[in-house]
């Protein structure tokens, strides 16, 4: 999950602290530097993958780095921070929602972590204004809150808990993470304000926001322990009458297998690369045969030697170009299958469906799937082997041959259709008596009863108009159909015009 | 009108306070209105239409007024545009061969309507994108996305795209000969990507179109840079440098395992679904089942032991398949009596492989091992008891080994077998000790201990049995105890490693010093007059 690291760098961020641990003197973004890198140290750690990008503000805003993995050259982008004028939140706000919607679009969730020094800011601009505004707003430019993206805000102020400037600002910061929604929060350090004091903050924030998922993948009794990397989301969604919120459990079991293709590709709320963990042991279960390190030897084994069930899987599934269907928590389900991003380096993926049995509706409900034994075992008589698509119960309306005449060019072309079968008689004798009767049909269905005559003259003029190369039996079914055609029985719905016969061959 | 409004409006407010005098009816919070006037195409109409507006706080009308000819069909989608929180896409650039001219192609646009939603993710993104690809269609009061057919090499439905949302769709004009044959390319299996082009040049793949059990499907692609990019590959993890995984075998179960969708309702009775007794299948598949072709031995041996494997994960067994389970035994039985080595094809990287008494061994250990895990009826069981009566297990053994507690027994044998793995790493001389380990995987801790190992109380412990070597251990399988065998046991355990090893020449001959221990002078033929053998080899 892509972070956006949102720093203060107005004036008032220089103020000077005195270190109760050692008296040494520090300012305020100083020691939010600290901080940073306590969060930054952690995710180094804990998820390698993430992608963090840095802006300062102060009324204005500066993309200080885009997003990157290299986390340490964000560090020394922290040691050059410089100090501009004053503090003015929403427009950092805004560049946060442009950044995030240029480089990840408004479907990736994101962490924004807000570093403040507890003051607010003054006047025109100052988070006091922006929020007693909130309601003038033009909806063409409205506040950048809730974010334009499924953004977590985590406002984390440097002032200790009584600094009158943050006792002023806290309830505006609280206003503030109220609008962002999804959980967003506001943490100010424990007790006197210390280096170590805000290293724990930032240390609390790191694993309430960016701890990585660590579960275990099974398939009956083989299994790996692995990490989900981006970590899974507790999924949300407001429906009429309830707010359903829910997560992934940690096991993750593999219910069977799918071609790829016969999967197609379905909604997911998210996707993330299954990575076998390294410390990963396997417990209680008891399959094939296990290579266990004695914990002194851990450190001199090398993990890539012991084999894992996650490699085995991708192997097996990335030949067969097959996906596996996975429990990740009641009625709840996901997809792994091997993925690559560019040709050479595959991985497995793992694919979260939304919540619910009946969210593919070409795979049918999921907890009806079986194996083609229990079918056999299910129908005695010799029914057909099912398989995939499962298709609907009603045929859609582009997919029935039906009549539509609400544009004229709907009726020339029924029109057309049917001349063009005329001028390949005897070839197409019978697709022309079929497109004829439809139009036919519908024609009285609608009480257009004058398109049966028109039709006739049409058929009469086709006659006078046939090339000398055309097959007799052309100008005979069209005389015949024009006669047919102005005749009372024709106007009978049920009555179907047949094609005359010309070939007496095996009369009977 | 305005009285058509009123008259509407009265029975609102009526029927809501009836609805609030009531139980259970609840009240209409708002309702919005439409009224469409229909005149025939040769009078003019006296009514004049209106966008919407409040009536009420709980009513709000529009009218609109149009012609019956023509007109009311694309009133109508206009309108459900609205109503169903539709959008529109045109497709553009479809290549379609005319009739006539076969030979050639020509480009035509279809428009498709589907939920709004399919176009949220590039609506929403760059605003100077969105803005290119929103037109008005001509006669139309609504807009539409333009996206261009395309399709790319190496990007096709039969992969899993990244999809975020996916919608229904349908054509605006169902029979038009462009709508015919877009829907009839879907319908036949094929698939479209749409592509966008973006403002800083270059375009994007943003939807795919593709028909999945006769119903097409909008899928919205991620067009955003994706945070999953420039991944670790798989090998580069943990476990993956190991290159002996049983891949072809776990695809064979894979394909075992395949799902396909039940129709026929389970009974109602039945809590389990069918999924999850896949998964108690997938359970009985996976009881015994050794990841890597080094740490098997059996799964190598197919063309032997097939097809028991297959039949002993079944839930239940036949009579019939049992009898081809103890055929597999038996003619297993039969080649150990004519001495015939076990062939194995994928044990050719690991030099010339265990002798061929150990590889039975191996392979009895093994099958027992397999067998237990996956004993779970009478039917299975007689498999078992079959091939523990054929390696001459007295029934009082047996009838105790069936009493233990499975569990334990599996670990034990595992913990055992890991041990075997590890062995196997080393070089081939250590398979003689490796049959040994093997042995005591099968006998649990509650088993009597084995026969040779009876008379024999000086050899307590693993280590030693370990160097016990290829007598001691091979009298345990080949039929009853030989005079030897009594003999091997009833000596003493120095007597016996110094038989098996020849010991280290520098501890014979060592100075015993004064701390314990001995010291031995290294090379000491070195400094001898005789250097021959050093010349003679640079020599050859």
């Amino acid at each position: 999950m892509p972070t956006v690291i949102v720093i203060d760098v107005s004036l008032s961020v220089t103020r000077p602290v005195i270190l109760p641990e050692t008296g040494e003197t520090y300012n305020r973004q100083q020691l939010a530097v600290c901080g940073i890198n306590t969060l930054l140290d952690f995710l180094a750690i804990h998820s390698k993958l993430e992608f963090v990008s840095l802006i300062a503000f102060s009324s204005l805003y500066e993309i200080i780095s885009p997003f990157t993995r290299d986390f340490d050259a964000l560090k020394l982008k922290l040691q050059q921070l410089e100090e501009y004028d004053k503090t003015c939140i929403e427009t950092a706000l805004h560049g946060v929602n442009r950044l995030v919607l240029g480089e990840w679009g408004n479907a990736t969730p994101c962490q924004v972590v807000l570093v403040t020094d507890g003051s607010p800011g003054v006047g025109p601009m100052s988070l006091k204004h922006s929020l007693s505004t909130l309601a003038q707003r033009d909806p063409a430019s409205p506040f950048p809150l809730p974010f334009s993206f499924p953004g977590k805000l985590s406002v984390v102020c440097i002032a200790s808990t009584d600094d009158p400037g943050l006792q002023l600002g806290l309830p505006l910061y609280h206003r503030l993470v109220e609008l962002a929604g999804s959980d967003s929060a506001v943490l100010v350090p424990e007790g006197p304000l210390s280096v170590k004091s805000v290293q724990t903050m930032f240390q609390k924030l790191s694993e309430a926001n960016f701890a990585s998922f660590q579960g275990m993948l099974k398939c009956g009794n083989l299994g790996s322990q692995i990490i989900l990397s981006p970590s899974p989301q507790p999924f949300c969604k407001a429906n009429d009458f309830e707010s359903v919120k829910r997560s992934i459990s940690d096991t993750i079991e593999v219910c069977g297998f799918i071609d790829v293709t016969d999967v197609g590709s379905p909604m997911a709320i998210s996707r993330h690369l299954v990575l076998p963990h390294p410390t990963g042991k396997i417990e209680g279960i008891s399959a094939g045969v296990k290579v266990e390190v004695d914990s002194e030897d851990e450190s001199m084994v090398d993990e890539g030697k012991i084999p894992s069930f996650c490699v085995l899987l991708h192997g097996a599934l990335k030949v067969e170009n097959m996906a596996a269907l996975c429990v990740l928590a009641e009625e709840w389900f996901g997809f792994v299958y091997s993925w690559a991003d560019s040709k050479k380096k595959s991985n497995l993926m793992l694919t979260i469906l939304e919540p619910g049995s009946n969210v593919v509706p070409w795979l049918g409900d999921l907890n009806r799937l079986g194996s083609l034994e229990d079918f056999h075992s299910m129908n005695q008589e010799n029914e057909l082997e099912p398989s995939f698509p499962v298709r609907p119960l009603e045929k859609r309306s582009y997919s029935q041959n039906c009549v539509v005449w609400i544009r004229q060019a709907g009726l020339q072309s029924d029109i057309q259709k049917i001349l063009r079968h005329a001028r390949k008689l005897p070839d197409k004798t019978q697709q022309f008596y079929k497109e004829l009767n439809r139009v036919r049909r519908a024609a009285i269905s609608f009480g257009f009863i004058e398109l049966l005559d028109g039709l006739a003259a049409i058929f009469e003029r086709e006659c006078t108009l046939l090339p000398g190369t055309a097959h007799p039996d052309c100008a005979l079914q069209l005389t015949h159909a024009a006669g047919v055609l102005h005749k009372p029985y024709s106007r009978d719905f049920n009555y179907n015009i047949t094609a005359l016969r010309t070939k007496f061959i095996n009369d009977d | 009108m305005k009285s058509l409004k009123e008259i509407f409006q009265n029975v609102l407010i009526q029927q809501n306070k009836i609805a609030a005098g009531s139980d259970q009816l609840i009240t209409v919070h708002h309702c919005h209105l439409v009224i469409i006037n229909v005149y025939p195409n040769n009078v003019e109409s006296q009514v004049t239409g209106h966008p919407p507006k409040d009536l009420s706080a709980i009513l709000t009308t529009e009218v609109h007024s149009v012609k019956a000819g023509g007109q009311i069909a694309s009133k109508l989608s206009n309108l459900i545009l609205n109503h169903y929180d539709l959008g529109s896409t045109t497709v553009t650039g479809i290549p379609m061969k005319e009739e006539q001219n076969a030979s050639s192609s020509a480009n035509y646009d279809v428009e498709i309507f589907h939920s709004s939603a399919a176009h949220t993710s590039i609506l929403k993104g760059n605003a100077a994108d969105s803005a290119l690809i929103r037109t008005q269609r001509e006669g139309a009061d609504y807009e539409t996305v333009t996206l261009k057919w395309c399709t790319p090499r190496g990007c096709s439905a039969s992969e899993m795209q990244n999809c975020i949302a996916m919608h229904r769709i349908t054509p605006v004009d169902v029979n038009s000969r462009p709508s015919s044959c877009l829907i009839n390319f879907l319908l036949n299996g094929r698939s479209v990507m749409l592509e966008m082009p973006r403002k800083s040049g270059g375009k994007m793949i943003s939807h795919l179109l593709a028909a999945h059990g006769g119903e097409i499907f909008v899928h919205t692609l991620v067009t955003a840079r994706s945070v999953l990019e420039d991944p670790p590959s798989i090998s580069e993890g943990c476990g993956g440098r190991v290159t002996d995984y049983r891949i072809t075998d776990f695809g064979v179960l894979m394909q075992n395992n395949k799902l396909v969708p039940l129709k026929r309702k389970f009974d109602k009775t039945h809590t389990e679904t069918p999924l999850s007794r896949m998964r108690s299948r997938l359970d009985r598949h996976t009881k015994y089942w050794p990841i890597t072709i080094s740490s098997t031995f059996i799964f190598n041996l197919k063309n032997y032991i097939d097809p028991l494997p297959a039949l002993l994960v079944k839930e239940e067994m036949t009579d019939e398949e049992v009898v081809k389970c103890k055929q597999v035994i038996y003619s297993l039985i039969n080649l150990e009596t004519k001495h015939e080595p076990l062939q194995t094809p994928n044990m050719g990287q690991r030099g010339k492989g265990p002798k061929r008494e150990e590889q039975y061994r191996i392979m009895w250990n093994e099958l027992e091992t397999f067998l237990r895990a996956n004993c779970r009826t009478d039917q299975h069981n007689r498999v078992l008891n079959c091939l523990l009566e054929c390696r001459n297990k007295s029934d009082d053994e047996k009838n105790k080994l069936e009493k233990k507690d499975d569990k334990v027994e599996l670990d034990q044998a595992l913990r055992e077998l890991d041990q075997f793995g590890k062995f196997s790493e080393a070089s081939p001389n250590e398979y003689v000790p490796r049959a040994t380990v093997i042995r005591a995987t099968t006998d649990s801790p509650m088993s009597p201990p084995p026969i040779s190992m009876t008379p024999s109380p000086s050899v307590p412990s693993r280590p030693s049995l370990l160097r016990s070597g290829p007598t001691a251990g091979g009298s345990i399988y080949s039929g009853p105890r030989t005079v030897l065998d009594i003999w091997v046991s009833r000596t003493s355990t120095e007597q016996r490693s110094r038989d098996m090893r020849q010991e280290f020449a520098g501890r014979l001959n060592g100075d015993a010093i004064a701390g314990g221990g001995s010291i031995t002078k290294l090379y000491p033929n070195l400094k001898d007059s005789d250097c021959g053998g050093r010349e003679m080899h640079i020599d050859g």
